[in-house]
């Protein structure tokens, strides 16, 4: 019905107004390099965007993720012989918006619809970039966000911009498969069922997000203050019960609890070297819950998913070209997406390559990698590492074809530990139009 | 008698020096107010990358400029760099908008050595410059119609260029040849072709950069110019690149 709507209300645009449009196509497939080869990730997907400049201050954007899976669809033999499911198909809506400029006065711009609003100065990667939730959907891939209803309005004055992001609806991060492990969490319980609480209502909905960023000289400083929510579910409430004698059950609710956050972003150049950083304090609602263990004679315990309601987060990062070209950059966060809490908070370093060759026709990215520190105590013995290293190959324009080396190590306790035993080979092809 | 000698003769030479400095100085100050004396301009052009064995792929830009100071730039294809932008402000300020991440980040001054999206030009070649203000020029040669000029960067400026060697014909003062080395080394040479007046100001249809070591060029083609429209400051802001 909403995608229905969306078309009725484009539709006079798409026959009066000047409209381009545009889109990509990839194919990426992860094969594991074990004894018995398997995709470990694989997708197929088509975008497709339409630019629709109505006038010279409005415009109309819309996007659709069409994604294939060409075995998914088949679960018995009816399928065998129902077209539809060759392959699975699912359509997404990805950013749909209005963007009105210099409106209702010269100095205020407006978007609205379904966008995604990135903030902080970290490359890729920001524990302060919350305005939209993570899709975490690939473990590999960092920096994807969700698409959710804002609107934005941008006042512009003496070199400087405020922004201000309202959202009525509340959309939480989209996880990869084994994100939360609950069998880890709760072992020996046989039976785990789990619900997840999402606010109801407008008011209990809503997100507020305030930027005001400038430059001075060659610097760039922005200050920001959120009212939001975390994106990945805390526990509220945890029931144990017993079920026969020799097996019990455990009934989890999840919830997303209110969030303010506040800090400040800066980058500039020192010297020939390109310097940023994010820094925020965060301030979590309610971090209590109780786990009702009346049923197994041990009562109800409280106890709490985080220590302390206040945490802070940042990430502090460097780049730098060598003669050559070569582009390096270095990456220190403390904290990550989904981590909430000092103590459940690790370090990381982040280090991206860039090598362009041959006029850009390809790149080498060769040092492509993260290191993950649960522990700087034991910095030697706990802690994992993902590299990733890849080759782009660009020989015609428009058309990007890859392959790249996936090899984690990790030991238990650490975030990449979801993803060990991921060591494989990627390849992919992407085609824009 | 001996003494008076020689301080005469450094007295001269000194004095011949320093008239010589000002006269490299009043000339480089006379290229720069041809290169920058539109108040504004906006451009289209097209980039044609050619590699070696001749295989040519292309490029859409439009460029506007604001005294010699402010550049703005945007891409419109190919689609896999449409709204790609760059800005380009005094105090050499550098910033560049990536579309797919949406956001403006600030170039240190190191990147600026680095392939301005695939072509033979960096984005240092992509900002304004003054040539009076940041460089020390000597005349390597001259005759009826030519100065050829060489060009040390001043301690000051931010370039990755060690010397550009600058070609000016006399009767325009708009350079046609510029030699760009690194540690001494020639490395680029970037030759203007087709040089006529719109509106009393000389421009080139026709610009070719050369990289001497893998023989890549970029022809940048000049499609249309305007001269000072009056162009806001509005174009020249993180605002405009956003758009």
């Amino acid at each position: 019905m909403k995608k229905i709507l969306y078309l009725i209300l484009i539709m006079p645009y798409i026959i009066f107004a000047g409209i381009s449009f545009s889109g990509e196509g990839e194919a990426l497939g992860r094969i594991s390099l074990s004894n018995d080869p398997n995709f470990l990730f694989k997708k197929t997907n088509l975008k497709l965007s339409l630019d629709c400049d109505i006038n010279e201050n409005t415009a109309f954007w819309a996007g659709t993720d069409l994604f294939f899976d060409f075995q998914k669809g088949i679960s018995d033999m009816s399928d065998l012989s129902e077209k539809g499911s060759f392959p699975e198909t699912r359509i997404s809506l990805d950013e749909t918006y209005l963007s009105i400029k210099r409106f209702p006065v010269s100095f205020i711009d407006i978007s609205v619809g379904r966008q995604k609003v990135t903030v902080g100065e970290g490359d890729v990667v920001s524990p302060v970039d919350i305005v939209c939730p993570d899709d975490l959907s690939d473990p590999l891939t960092f920096g994807d966000k969700v698409a959710k209803e804002i609107l934005s309005v941008y006042a512009y004055a003496f070199n400087t911009e405020f922004a201000l992001h309202y959202s009525p609806v509340f959309a939480p991060s989209l996880l990869f498969e084994n994100f939360i492990d609950l069998n880890e969490q709760f072992r020996g319980v046989d039976y785990i069922n789990d619900t997840v609480k999402l606010p109801s209502g407008i008011k209990e909905s809503s997100d507020i997000f305030a930027v005001l960023s400038g430059d001075v000289s060659s610097a760039s400083f922005s200050v920001f203050y959120g009212y939001t929510r975390t994106h990945t579910p805390l526990p509220e409430n945890v029931t144990v019960e017993m079920v026969s004698l020799t097996s019990a059950r455990a009934d989890l609710e999840f919830f997303f609890p209110r969030m303010q956050t506040g800090g400040f972003s800066i980058s500039l150049s020192a010297g020939e070297v390109g310097l940023w950083g994010d820094f925020s304090a965060n301030y979590v609602s309610q971090t209590e819950y109780t786990i009702d263990l009346s049923d197994v004679g041990r009562g109800v315990i409280d106890t709490f998913s985080m220590k302390s309601k206040y945490f802070f987060n940042c990430l502090l990062g460097m780049d730098y070209t060598f003669p050559g070209g070569f582009y390096m950059n270095i990456q220190y966060a403390h904290g990550m997406r989904g981590e909430y809490g000092e103590e459940m908070m690790h370090d990381y370093i982040f280090v991206g390559t860039r090598l362009p060759l041959f006029n850009e026709k390809i790149v080498a990215e060769p040092l492509n990698m993260s290191y993950e520190i649960s522990d700087f105590d034991m910095i030697t013995k706990r802690g994992a590492i993902v590299a990733y290293p890849k080759i782009t190959l660009k020989s015609m324009d428009n058309l990007e074809i890859s392959a790249a080396l996936i090899y984690v190590s990790a030991t238990t306790g650490t975030n990449f530990s979801r993803i060990n035993g991921y060591d494989g080979l990627e390849l992919g092809l992407k085609y824009y139009f | 008698m001996k003494k008076i000698v020689y301080a005469v003769t450094i007295a001269l030479l000194t004095s011949l020096f320093c008239y010589a400095n000002e006269n490299v100085s009043e000339l480089l100050k006379r290229i720069d107010s041809v290169s920058n004396s539109p108040k504004d301009q906006k451009m289209s052009m097209k980039l044609i990358l050619i590699d070696k064995d001749n295989s040519e792929s292309e490029r859409e830009i439009v460029m506007m400029q604001k005294g010699a100071d402010k550049r703005v730039g945007k891409f419109l294809s190919p689609k896999d760099q449409k709204g790609i932008g760059f800005l380009s402000l005094p105090g050499n300020v550098l910033h560049i908008y990536l579309p797919a991440y949406k956001k403006v980040k600030n170039i240190a001054s190191h990147a600026k050595n680095g392939s301005f999206a695939g072509t033979d030009f960096t984005y240092e070649d992509m900002e304004m410059t003054e040539f009076s203000k940041n460089y020390e020029g000597k005349i390597l040669s001259e005759n009826d119609s030519i100065y050829v000029i060489e060009l040390i960067p001043e301690k000051k400026s931010e370039t990755s260029y060690s010397k550009i060697v600058i070609t000016v014909p006399k009767e325009t003062y708009f350079p046609v040849m510029m030699e760009f080395y690194e540690k001494d080394k020639h490395v680029k040479t970037l030759e203007r072709k087709s040089i006529e007046k719109v509106k009393s100001y000389y421009v080139a249809r026709e610009m070719t950069m050369t990289t001497l070591k893998s023989g890549h060029k970029t022809k940048m083609l000049l499609e249309s110019v305007e001269y000072d429209t009056n162009i806001s400051d509005d174009f020249f802001t993180d605002r405009y690149l956003k758009e």
